[in-house]
């Protein structure tokens, strides 16, 4: 895989069950987990230089402090849609936050929990980052 | 011209009747009056036979002997006197050679109008009769144009007193109308100067507004419509009201005890005494609006329920349907520990769901609350 796994939601058993399936599905072997939408902005803006490796991020929406909109938000700012993708993974199933997901161009999915492993499968033989 | 053509052949065509117990006398008044173009004459010597033939036919004229042998002129004229049913002007010419004034006198009492002395003067007769005939039918004509016009007056009357009739029936409807209605109805006069005090008022201001009509028949709008401070209020809605005729419009009215209640007002334009005046009818809607917040409240609670049960119940039930869909696919490897681990995430989510469904009950509860406000 030409990239890393991110994975961000306040929930630790969706933590637990969404590394679990990216195991097995072979799409990330040691992905990175964060707990919030604050944490993994802490860690991106830590990055030297903004010199990003490929990321993928699985991002839940509805979050304490800052939530998945707060993230979007900050990655825009990083204007480097080539090195970051989003897939929303929510249990939210508003048709308008769906609307509100689409616009970010970093978000390549949006996704009604749960997560289902075959999805995953089939991600992994797309090519996401050139 | 006409008019006297119609009344010189309406006066030929009279019944003149003749009672004298000398023939010669009646045949000669016959031929006097047939050369004057009378034709309907009828004549008696026995005096018996007029009071027969007066059933038969009533004459326009009567010409009458005072002294005959058996029955005399005067008890025929006394006769006439009692019969009441001869109440039109029957003019009675009396033939007669006495010229004593006494006896004409009593002729007259007796209801004589004119005398013919014998010997007959031709001329004479022609003329007194005619004079006589001429009265009778204007007499006649004026009684029928009396008749008619007396009854003109009675279909009027009755007309009158119909539309009165009507006029107070329809009186007592409206004023029952408007005492028993609920709202209060208030009436003052409009004019430059702005509203009047108000110069009507219904039953209903009392528990409406707290004023007695007494009390408020001492007041203008001024005094109990706290929104006519606002700039443009009154302007407005006058302009509005005079515009359409009719308008309805929401204010706050200050009660004699001081409260303030929400009100619907409408307000009606019509005409009182030749003056401008309105009618305002004011509905207290301060319950209303307060049951109108009470559902905007519970609408709002049930809102929250229904995001409630879209976003926090979904999240531990798509963490059940995960797992069990890795536990019952065959082509995934599951190793015990991690089977232990997905059981305890059913169960953790299984209480998960058991604790928003009981919010849910809970927050219902209070949303139910507000309904029973």
């Amino acid at each position: 895989m030409n990239f890393d796994l991110i994975i961000v939601d306040d929930d630790p058993e969706y933590i637990f069950f969404h590394k679990l399936l990216a195991k097995k599905s072979g799409i990330s072997e040691d992905p990175m987990t964060f707990a919030g939408g604050s944490e993994i902005i802490e860690y991106l803006s830590g990055i030297k230089d903004q010199d990003f490796d490929n990321l993928l991020i699985f991002l839940d929406i509805y979050m304490e402090n800052i939530d998945g909109w707060g993230v979007l938000d900050y990655i825009q700012t990083l204007q480097c849609p080539d090195k970051i993708k989003v897939v929303l993974i929510t249990s939210s199933v508003s048709m308008d936050d769906k609307k509100k997901a689409i616009k970010y161009p970093s978000v390549i999915e949006y996704i009604e929990k749960p997560l289902m492993l075959n999805y995953l499968i089939n991600l992994k033989n797309q090519l996401l980052f050139k | 011209m006409t008019e006297k053509i119609q009344l010189k052949e309406a006066i030929l065509k009279s019944t003149i009747f003749i009672v004298d117990d000398q023939i010669q006398n009646i045949v000669l008044l016959e031929n006097i009056l047939s050369l004057s173009g009378f034709k309907n004459i009828w004549s008696t010597a026995n005096p018996k036979d007029f009071f027969s033939q007066l059933e038969i036919s009533k004459p326009d004229i009567l010409l009458l002997d005072l002294m005959m042998p058996e029955v005399s002129g005067f008890q025929i004229l006394e006769e006439l006197n009692k019969n009441s049913e001869i109440k039109e002007f029957l003019p009675i010419l009396v033939l007669t050679a006495d010229t004593n004034p006494k006896s004409k006198e009593r002729a007259l009492k007796l209801g004589a109008r004119d005398f013919l002395t014998k010997p007959f003067d031709i001329s004479e007769v022609t003329l007194r009769i005619q004079n006589l005939l001429t009265t009778k039918y204007l007499m006649d004509q004026l009684q029928g144009q009396n008749e008619r016009l007396e009854q003109k007056v009675n279909i009027r009357t009755e007309e009158l007193r119909k539309a009165k009739e009507e006029a107070e029936k329809n009186e007592k409807k409206y004023r029952l109308l408007f005492d028993a209605n609920l709202d209060d109805i208030n009436l003052f006069f409009l004019d430059e100067s702005g509203p009047s005090n108000f110069i009507e008022t219904n039953p209903a201001s009392e528990t409406i507004l707290g004023y007695t009509k007494e009390e408020l028949l001492r007041l203008s709008v001024r005094d109990i419509d706290i929104r006519i401070n606002e700039p443009g209020y009154y302007e407005e809605n006058v302009k509005k009201l005079l515009n359409q005729g009719s308008h309805e419009f929401e204010t706050i009215i200050r009660k004699k005890n001081g409260e303030l209640r929400n009100m619907e007002v409408k307000a009606n334009i019509l005409e009182l005494d030749g003056k401008t005046a309105v009618m305002n009818i004011y509905r207290d809607i301060t319950d209303r609006l307060s049951f109108i917040n009470a559902i905007i409240n519970q609408n709002k609670a049930l809102k929250e329920i229904a995001w409630i049960q879209s976003h926090i119940v979904r999240a531990p039930l798509a963490r059940m349907m995960g797992v069990i869909q890795l536990i019952v696919d065959p082509e995934i490897e599951v190793e015990d520990q991690e089977f232990q681990k997905f059981l305890q995430i059913i169960l953790d989510s299984a209480f998960e769901l058991d604790k928003i469904i009981r919010d849910i009950s809970d927050k219902s509860a209070e949303a139910q609350r507000f309904q029973n406000l």
